[in-house]
């Protein structure tokens, strides 16, 4: 005869699993994978990584940029969770997806807005001077990656830990891309007899701003996907099957 | 006095447990989800996933998509088995703090 406790263990596996099986990941690993070359070919083609060599940008390239990478990246994750529902035989627009939609859109929300207040458009529609364009990139960035890590952690009660990981990692190089934008500007800047100090801060800001975009959306989403990408089963295994 | 003989030893193992309850969970699942979530080696799986299959709790459909795909989902004699286990262990827990 089983035991309570024997029951209990039971039944505990069976709350477990039930957890696990209603879990939701918002973003796949390949969607992850896609999000993260594109995030590093960007700011590679358009990053000035090489100072010596490098022009200003207007901030509104910028943005223009990052906004296309991230309709792409978008677009790649939707069509992918997209195919993963029909295989599963649920509906695209599942529990989980309204979920983890209703907890990432406030923080969307939020660098949505202070995108439009940042760029070069939002300050000459309230009719104030616009922001200098190295300010902008370095805000821009750090506002970018606390607002997505803060996004992500809030579908943490409900997505896989990976994703409670990748948010806390965007959350603090968030909290970090600020002032070591700043202390990097400032070095370079003291240290250098610099002819136009003004456009010379531009591209160190944006050269900085592109590699830590590389470095977190790029970086952080390949390291996201290599971890999670889905095991193949031995397709000889499964057709042993019945 | 409940009769404990009525809980089924199919599915109280814990590997074929851990199948079921993910099969009542969501109406579908591959092979290579059931396998991830499980951490089971394929031949363990395999092996529960057929005798399952063989009592007729669980249904197995082929596709041929970009590539072949084997899913599984329960029969409803398999959610019926299933509930009932669940009745049962409950009954257990409680006969257990009656008797304490």
């Amino acid at each position: 005869m089983p035991h309570r406790s024997d029951a209990e263990e039971h039944l505990r596996i069976i709350r477990s699993l039930m957890e696990k099986a209603t879990i939701y990941r918002a973003i796949s690993a390949e969607a992850a994978a896609v999000g993260g070359v594109l995030a590093i070919g960007a700011s590679f083609a358009f990053g000035n990584w090489l100072v010596a060599w490098a022009r200003p940008v207007e901030p509104w390239k910028f943005f223009a940029l990052w906004l296309a990478v991230l309709a792409l990246a978008g677009v790649c994750n939707a069509a992918l969770l997209y195919r993963g529902a029909r295989k599963r035989g649920e509906a695209f627009a599942s529990t989980g997806m309204r979920m983890a939609v209703s907890a990432l859109l406030p923080s969307f929300l939020v660098a949505g807005f202070f995108t439009a207040l940042l760029a070069p458009l939002g300050p000459s529609l309230l009719g104030t001077p616009s922001f200098p364009p190295a300010r902008c990139y370095e805000w821009m960035v750090t506002i970018w990656l606390i607002c997505y890590g803060l996004a992500l952690l809030a579908t943490a009660h409900f997505a896989p830990r990976s994703l409670w990981w990748l948010g806390w990692a965007f959350l603090i190089a968030g909290l970090a891309a600020l002032p070591q934008m700043i202390l990097a500007q400032s070095g370079f800047l003291g240290g250098s007899g610099i002819y136009d100090p003004r456009r010379i801060e531009e591209i160190i800001a944006l050269s900085n701003a592109q590699r830590w975009m590389a470095g977190t959306f790029g970086l952080f989403h390949l390291i996201y996907a290599a971890c999670t990408w889905p095991r193949r089963a031995r397709e000889s295994d499964v057709a042993e099957m019945p | 006095m409940f009769d404990f003989e009525k809980l089924d030893k199919l599915i109280h193992e814990k590997g074929r447990l851990g199948i079921m309850t993910l099969l009542a969970a969501r109406p579908s699942w591959t092979f290579q989800d059931l396998k991830g979530e499980l951490e089971l080696s394929d031949g363990n799986l395999v092996s529960h996933l057929r005798t399952l299959h063989d009592n007729g709790y669980v249904a197995v459909t082929k596709e041929m998509l970009d590539r072949p795909q084997t899913s599984y989902a329960l029969t409803k004699k398999g959610r019926q088995q299933f509930e009932d286990y669940l009745s049962i262990l409950e009954q257990i827990l409680k006969v257990g703090r009656s008797g304490q």
